[in-house]
């Protein structure tokens, strides 16, 4: 998959130095053995540190608020799209100036089952045969099934880029992902089955273990708002209600959850980085997708469906 | 200090329009219900972010109420069908995470229904009595250590 990368600093290189961004914004290799990071390359010398393989987890969209009316590129997955386009809608982007780098994806790969395996060794990505990586680690080469190391959000791949603009770019590169046909919501449907009790020990024992470190908010490309009713109000005569206090205490831990769950409810693009980020591994994509499976029932679902109603919505009891 | 008998306590939204004036007449027209509610008035039942609701649930209501005009009849034309789809989408959730269901009720009483208002309340304490306190939400409230 050198190729891939090539290109891409190719036409990094090329936006740079052309003056047609004034940033691109791709993915490097972290500090860590399979760790990816962001990368902001604004002179075409620092190209050199992009790199794009199935190792480039993060979603890059939520970094254009910070270069709000600059011109920039940015490389992004199919999955991406949705959570983009709810960020451009929400916080009014200038589509003009944005430039999407579509990068051909072939599914992801989870780190955390790859550092079982190569604990910590570089893997080099040299092809993708559809339903497997081949990848070079030391002198060895290896061929990596995807079924076995597909990253949980690339079961249920859209495959599919549209509306892009016609300034937007699409790399060429071999690569597939065979439909997995996996059901999105065989997660919910579990839990949903299990009795109301098994539910509640359930949720009690996963959100015990947050910190409330607040990344799930952070990262999401859908917490955009300038405000945010979890932190503390700004001092001044228009100081506002102090929602949730500092304290590590289940009942405010539920109520943030479930708060940001219908915050995003019918905006999620379901990106997973939520999931991705947090430091505690809470199941958090399972609110998202019960609400969008919920949302999705509704009568006449457009986005912002939270935001709208129709006069053949069920009744509540 | 003796120990008092638990007592389910009840967090009612009332529209100001509607169920605000039907509790209204509940008490002038002299219908008793059980003192367990605690009512919060709001100007529509749309008024009522799911916020509100799991913040009352977190600071210990073991139930919540949303009442509002009836559809079609809401002060402000169409708050209560706002409100409708979000609690009843909030309504998913909480059952998602383990809540019994007649915990949180939306009903819609209009300012007539005095008698519809108490019999709602005694309805909801009845059965909330018999699901005891909500422990969802719950954890005794300590000081975190490290």
């Amino acid at each position: 998959m050198r190729g891939l990368t090539e290109a891409l600093r190719e036409l990094a290189y090329r936006l740079l130095r052309e003056g047609e961004v004034e940033l691109f914004l791709g993915y490097s290799w972290g500090t860590l053995p399979l760790v990816v990071r962001p990368c902001f390359a604004t002179r075409p010398e620092q190209v050199e540190a992009f790199i794009f393989n199935p190792l480039c987890l993060p979603n890059l969209v939520k970094y254009l608020l910070r270069f709000e009316g600059r011109r920039v590129a940015v490389v992004v997955k199919k999955c991406e799209l949705p959570s983009f386009r709810q960020l451009l809608a929400d916080r009014n982007l200038e589509r003009k100036k944005i430039r999407l780098v579509v990068a051909p994806c072939g599914g992801l790969l989870d780190p955390a089952k790859l550092q079982k395996e190569f604990s910590g060794q570089p893997l080099e990505f040299i092809a993708d045969r559809g339903k497997e990586y081949v990848v070079r680690v030391g002198e060895e080469e290896k061929v990596l099934a995807k079924q076995l190391y597909l990253y949980p959000r690339c079961f249920s791949c859209p495959q599919k880029d549209e509306d892009l603009e016609p300034e937007d770019i699409r790399l060429e590169f071999s690569t597939s992902l065979p439909s997995l046909e996996v059901d999105p919501y065989a997660g919910v449907s579990y839990l949903e089955e299990r009795p109301a009790e098994e539910r509640r020990e359930f949720w009690d024992r996963v959100f015990k273990r947050c910190i409330r470190c607040y990344a799930c908010r952070e990262v999401c490309p859908a917490c955009s708002c300038h405000e945010c009713c979890f932190d503390p109000p700004l001092p001044g005569w228009q100081r506002t209600v102090d929602w949730m206090s500092k304290a590590h205490w289940l009942p405010e831990i539920y109520q943030y959850h479930l708060t940001r769950a219908l915050h995003v409810a019918g905006r999620c693009g379901e990106c997973g980085e939520c999931e991705r980020v947090c430091p505690v591994k809470i199941p958090l994509m399972l609110l998202v997708k019960k609400l969008a499976k919920e949302i999705q029932s509704l009568p006449g679902v457009e986005p912002g469906i939270l935001a709208s109603y129709s006069p053949d919505d069920p009744e509540p009891h | 200090m003796s120990v008092k008998e638990w007592e389910p306590k009840i967090v009612a939204f009332l529209c100001h329009w509607c169920s605000y004036a039907a509790a209204d007449l509940a008490g002038v027209s002299r219908f008793s219900y059980p003192p367990n509610v605690r009512i919060i008035r709001v100007p529509c039942s749309s008024r009522v972010n799911p916020q509100f609701v799991l913040r009352a649930f977190a600071e210990g209501a073991d139930g919540v109420l949303v009442a509002g005009c009836h559809l079609g009849d809401c002060h402000y034309v169409k708050g209560n069908y706002y409100a409708r789809r979000r609690l009843w989408v909030l309504q998913r959730l909480l059952e998602f995470v383990g809540m019994e269901p007649a915990r949180f009720q939306v009903h819609w009483i209009s300012g007539a229904e005095g008698a519809k208002f108490a019999e709602t309340i005694k309805e909801m304490v009845d059965k909330v009595r018999i699901l005891g306190p909500n422990r969802l939400f719950q954890e005794v409230k300590d000081i975190c250590v490290g």
